[in-house]
């Protein structure tokens, strides 16, 4: 039976959020905004989404009086991360 | 990334795998410190050579008083990078435990170096450079100092048992093998 793909990752944007920061232990609004390529204003709304799902935390500070945001996996987006990509072989070895 | 479009499984296989690469900790982005502390030793070294052995000058370590300042440059291209790189990796935790124990290792033994007399403080720097460049190198899968690692640890093992002089000649050829070279080939891996 195929798993249903989660749709809150299948987005391009959203999944290579998650992928960066599955691999990381936190990082800058403006580090994943470099690494997807993605515009301010659309990585925030992703951003949110993610951890509107309890996805990601969001930590919001200051640095050299300029305003930071960090974000950082949980262990719910982990999970949701992992049975996405075993979702995803699913579909690809009944592809072959 | 911005326009919605239909993709498919393996393209989502594909953008982990890219998003995941590009995060990967890159050792040549840290090559400018290998060759700072290598040069730096090894042109320190052999000064410190040539004024006692050659010139016969009377104070010839007087010439590693420049190493605070390279120590300084050091901290000052990490406090840089740090800024700048915008995200923390287990990896890059680990190559900070590891050179900053080894500094602090260095610094203990500088501070014991008049208790236990220099002829012993040299061995033991060329144990603490092999052992954090072979715990860096076996971390990174990065052949070159893992062997340089080695063969400084070999070496400050050997260096216990030889003279002053010959102990400055194998920090020499520590230095080289376990710094300068590795960090020669070091290659930029393109994603």
């Amino acid at each position: 039976m195929f798993k249903d793909l989660d749709p809150l990752l299948h987005s391009q944007l959203r999944l290579a959020v998650v992928s960066i920061l599955m691999s990381v232990e936190e990082a800058e609004f403006n580090f994943i905004k470099e690494k997807t390529g993605a515009t301010s204003g659309n990585l925030s709304v992703q951003i949110s989404k993610l951890k509107e799902a309890g996805y990601l935390e969001v930590e919001k500070s200051f640095r050299d009086n300029f305003p930071l945001t960090t974000c950082k996996i949980t262990r719910k987006g982990k999970d949701a991360f992992d049975n996405y990509v075993k979702a995803l072989e699913g579909y690809l070895n009944q592809k072959g | 990334m911005e326009k919605a479009k239909n993709w498919d499984e393996a393209e989502s296989i594909q953008l982990i795998r890219e998003m995941i690469e590009s995060t990967r900790y890159q050792l040549y982005s840290d090559r400018f410190l290998y060759f700072l502390w290598g040069y730096a030793t090894l042109i320190c070294a052999a000064i410190h050579y040539v004024l006692a052995y050659f010139v016969g000058y009377g104070q010839p370590y007087l010439v590693w008083l420049v190493m605070p300042a390279v120590s300084v440059v050091h901290f000052v291209y990490i406090a840089k990078k740090v800024k700048k790189s915008g995200a923390s990796t287990f990896h890059g935790r680990m190559m900070q435990g590891v050179w900053s124990g080894m500094f602090m290792a260095v610094v203990g033994l500088l501070i014991a170096a008049t208790h236990v007399g220099w002829q012993v403080v040299y061995p033991c720097f060329m144990l603490f450079y092999g052992v954090a460049c072979y715990a860096t190198g076996k971390a990174i899968q990065f052949n070159p100092l893992i062997w340089g690692g080695i063969l400084g640890i070999i070496l400050g093992v050997v260096a216990f048992f030889q003279p002053f002089q010959f102990q400055l000649l194998l920090l020499m050829v520590v230095i080289v093998v376990s710094y300068i070279l590795p960090a020669h080939l070091m290659k930029p891996v393109s994603h």
